[in-house]
């Protein structure tokens, strides 16, 4: 774990600042989502569907204050508190009034877009892009042979996402730096590495067997084994990586700094922002926090 | 006008088109659809002069009856050669030629054409339903048997069956011609054959009319079978009911004709092709023996011996692989799973019910929902009264046939489709009703004819509007298939991420047509195979996938929200069946997922996962 020190941290002043935790139960935000994204955090809202299959409506997880939008079209993605939708060719950052116009692009995506909220990253076969949001140009990361359906994601300079050489090949995890012009490969190996994610200068990915976390300057890496290859997406947030796995009786939420969420029935999907954790139970969302706060005994 | 001019014009005319054809930016037929229709109708060709010669060449008749003999030999030879040596391309082939060899050698195509106006119906009707042959196959029943059985022969050579491939455990006669036609012209091959199949049909139920009934009743014969909905959708597309109505009409004018070794082959060949043909054929043999006379039974004996030695192969077939015989969701292991729930078709199954059922199935079919789920003309409820009292007595053998027909069909799932390889014997009994009504009286069934068009044809207009424009080339094939088959991107995952001699098993989805690789599993009916898999399985329902060398999984449903059964189309179930009979096994494929596999992609409903 000594690896896990040297990432960032929520600070202390923060902690101190924050409530007593509480685990909260998210009706509003909608039970019959079949995008298995959602609910979901991002950035300090938690975004959710009801009756519709794409977003929309979004809870403030800190104030609690409730917005209600046109479910996004088809194409959407999000990060950071921005909702991107290219059906509709717009973004946000939500609590906003003002929509900006987002640039349409022809690319047949093969996976959800993303966001960090500055930038965008765009999937489909054979080719990975990304563009400002608000501009129109778009650029290619060269060598990108994205897998389908799984997310490219992207935090400042960097784009992580799974490349797959051909179609026998095992997939692994790529990254690009925009500022260097170069990609490389973080985890290549004959085991498949999916779903990955990035924050700053940590990423995040898995195989069937464990959750990698890796820091690009540092270049330490901490690896959690487990049972974790039912995972959909991973969540990364302040240096800490969260995913689901199964234990003996059923699936629960695990964070790199030492959180395992054991409640009765399965706790999944797990996304964190911050020192709040979002998990689906059921078909409820929970959200849990501050985590920050919580004592070992305290923590549910 | 002079020499010169009249060349000028004619080349300036030639390089016009020449010109509009090579630069216009879009062509009239793209190069991708015309290759896809020349080889589905060489294909096409090549196997219906095959047929006819194989027909010339075995018996005394020419034209359709030496047409359907020809196709149900091969039927059953093509069936037998595939089970000894494997499916070969090359030896089907060289069947055929054979068959094409004695065509030329006797040339002889004798066919009796109906007058001008109702050929130039038909040619209309004909030409509309090339659309559907010429567009790629997008009808469940296409993709999950009729065209996918074929393609998994041709891509795995042999025919497979058992346990883990129950489609193909059935007779196949039809599917050994389309596995034919598809390997030499692509999907377009069947599609062709099968229109081509049901253009004698209809000739063949026109002269049959006019000769047995009465000169003018081939007219309203042939129209009630192309003024109704459920005849029409099927033409361009490769079924097996309309081959056994074919096989079935044979049949019955050999019984009429007291020809019985004929009526034997041809019901043979009609039972091979479909299960539902039986009562029809029932009924045949029943016509036969009456007019024979009680003491004909030895010989009705050996002449349904006969039939049944057409059929036996296949379930010799079924037996050498552990299955019951007859028919490969029989006799399997399982006390809950269901294979056909007879109360989701109709209206009702009550005494009442089935008294008014020729009323219910004219009035109240619905192409869109379990109601029948299709159409007929009401034409032929009309001419049911002037049927029964005045043409039954005078046309006893027809009217014998098709009620023990009709009766039998009753007592099954009310399903129109199931109805098609005995309507031409119903249309052959109708249309003596129609000769012996008043003038004004036919004119009334002609203005109830019409009223009919609308709702039978309109819903058959908007299948052929949505194939046309793939038919023609003005869009891609591809985006077609994307567009109509939810799981086209799971399918298309498939192909390019997985070794091509893996296997993939299906559960919960239907197009196994499209995928290049072994396919175990799949669907009929109420998704049968995958749910008898897992109540027989168990806990080892993966495993015993994975022992079969399965790494990747195609599954409908497996994901939040999504479902693959709606109780409001089970009405006749408790909340608890439902959950027992749907729920139960979706339930439990998705805990076996979560536990023993990973999910590696996902698009709508479908998903493919990876075997851990």
């Amino acid at each position: 774990m000594a690896i896990l020190s040297a990432l960032p941290t929520v600070a202390a002043e923060e902690q101190r600042a924050s409530p007593p935790p509480t685990v909260r139960s998210m009706p509003w935000l909608g039970n019959d989502c079949k995008d298995p994204r959602l609910p979901t955090l991002s950035g300090p809202w938690a975004i959710g569907c009801k009756g519709e299959s794409t977003p929309n409506r979004a809870q403030h997880i800190q104030s609690g204050q409730k917005l209600e939008f046109p479910a996004l079209g088809q194409h959407w993605g999000h990060g950071a508190g921005v909702l991107v939708d290219h059906s509709n060719r717009e973004f946000w950052k939500i609590g906003e009034e003002t929509r900006a116009k987002l640039y349409p692009f022809s690319s047949k995506t093969h996976a959800p877009l993303t966001s960090d909220g500055v930038r965008l990253v765009i999937s489909s076969q054979e080719k990975l892009e990304w563009m400002d949001l608000g501009n129109n140009q778009r650029f290619a990361v060269p060598k990108a042979n994205p897998a389908p359906w799984y997310t490219g994601t992207i935090s400042g300079d960097h784009i992580a996402w799974i490349q797959k050489e051909n179609a026998q090949s095992s997939e692994d995890v790529w990254l690009y730096s925009i500022q260097e012009k170069r990609s490389w490969a973080v985890a290549k190996s004959a085991e498949n590495e999916r779903h990955v994610a990035i924050e700053g200068d940590n990423v995040a990915w898995l195989t069937d067997t464990a959750v990698h976390l890796f820091n690009i300057q540092s270049q330490a890496h901490a690896v959690f084994p487990g049972r974790v290859h039912s995972n959909e997406n991973l969540s990364l947030s302040k240096g800490i990586v969260c995913w689901e796995a199964l234990e003996e009786e059923n699936i629960d939420a695990h964070c790199s700094d030492g959180l395992h969420l054991k409640r009765p029935g399965d706790q999944r999907h797990p996304s964190r922002w911050n020192e709040w954790l979002l998990v689906h139970e059921g078909n409820t969302a929970l959200l849990i926090g501050p985590l920050s706060t919580m004592s070992e005994k305290e923590k549910p | 006008m002079s020499n010169r001019p009249s060349i000028s014009i004619a080349w300036i005319t030639l390089v016009a088109a020449i010109s509009f054809f090579a630069l216009q930016p879009e062509p009239v037929v793209s190069p991708q659809a015309t290759t896809a229709g020349l080889k589905g109708i060489l294909s096409c060709l090549f196997w219906v002069l095959a047929c006819l010669g194989c027909g010339n060449w075995l018996c005394k008749d020419s034209g359709v009856a030496s047409f359907a003999f020809g196709a149900g030999v091969y039927g059953l030879v093509l069936g037998l050669v595939s089970m000894i040596f494997g499916v070969q391309l090359l030896l089907l082939t060289g069947a055929g030629v054979l068959g094409v060899g004695a065509f030329f050698l006797r040339p002889r195509v004798a066919i009796s054409w109906p007058p001008k106006a109702l050929l130039v119906l038909l040619s209309l009707v004909f030409l509309a339903a090339s659309l559907d042959a010429f567009s790629p196959p997008v009808d469940t029943d296409e993709i999950y048997q009729h065209l996918a059985l074929p393609q998994q022969f041709l891509l795995t050579g042999e025919l497979g069956g058992g346990m883990l491939q129950p489609d193909a455990s059935r007779p196949l006669p039809v599917h050994m011609l389309y596995t034919a036609t598809l390997g030499l012209g692509g999907f377009t091959g069947p599609k062709l054959f099968h229109l081509v199949l049901c253009g004698f049909l209809i000739l063949g139920l026109w002269e049959m009319a006019e000769r047995r009934v009465g000169k003018g009743a081939g007219i309203p014969a042939t129209l009630l079978l192309i003024g109704s909905y459920s005849f029409l959708r099927e033409m361009g597309l490769a079924y097996n009911n309309l081959p056994a109505a074919l096989w079935c009409l044979m049949a019955l004018d050999k019984a009429l004709s007291d020809q019985p070794k004929s009526m034997a082959l041809f019901s043979g060949m009609a039972l091979a092709a479909k299960y539902t043909a039986a009562p029809a054929i029932a009924g045949i043999y029943l016509a036969w023996w009456i007019h024979k006379g009680a003491r004909a039974l030895p010989q009705a004996l050996k002449w349904t011996a006969l039939a049944l030695c057409v059929v036996a192969p296949w379930w010799i077939h079924n037996l050498v692989v552990g299955l019951n015989p007859l028919f490969p969701y029989a006799g399997w292991a399982s006390e809950s799973t269901q294979f056909m729930m007879l109360e989701k078709y109709g209206v009702g199954r009550s005494s009442i019910d089935l008294l008014a059922l020729p009323w219910n199935m004219t009035v109240h079919a619905d192409p869109t929902s379990f109601v029948f789920l299709g159409r007929i003309n009401p034409a032929g409820l009309l001419l049911l009264p002037a049927g029964l009292l005045v043409a039954a007595p005078k046309h006893r053998g027809i009217w014998i046939a098709a009620s023990v027909a009709f009766v039998g069909w009753a007592m099954g799932p009310h399903w129109l489709r199931y109805l098609l390889p005995a309507a031409p014997l119903l249309a052959l009994a109708l249309s003596g009703g129609f000769l012996a009504i008043p003038r004004w009286t036919q004119w009334v069934i002609g203005v109830g004819f019409a009223m009919g068009i609308p709702s039978n044809a309109g819903p058959w207009a908007k299948q052929l509007t949505d194939a046309a424009p793939s038919a023609f080339g003005y869009t891609s094939r591809e985006s077609r298939l994307e567009e109509s088959i939810p799981a086209w991107k799971a399918v298309q995952w498939i192909n390019e991420n997985t070794a091509s001699k893996e296997p993939v098993a299906l559960f919960f989805a239907w197009p196994k047509a499209f995928i290049k690789r072994p396919v175990l599993l799949g669907s009929v009916e109420d998704h049968v195979p995958a749910r008898v898999h897992l109540e027989r399985h168990s806990t080892q329902s993966l495993a015993v996938l994975k022992k079969r060398g399965v790494k990747h999984l195609l599954v409908g449903g497996a994901c939040d929200g999504c479902k693959n059964f709606l109780k409001k189309s089970y009405p006749f179930l408790s909340d608890q069946e439902f959950q027992d009979q749907f729920r139960t096994p979706e339930h439990q494929l998705s805990a076996l997922l979560l536990n023993e596999a990973a999910k590696v992609f996902e698009s709508g409903k479908y998903s493919v996962w990876r075997l851990l």
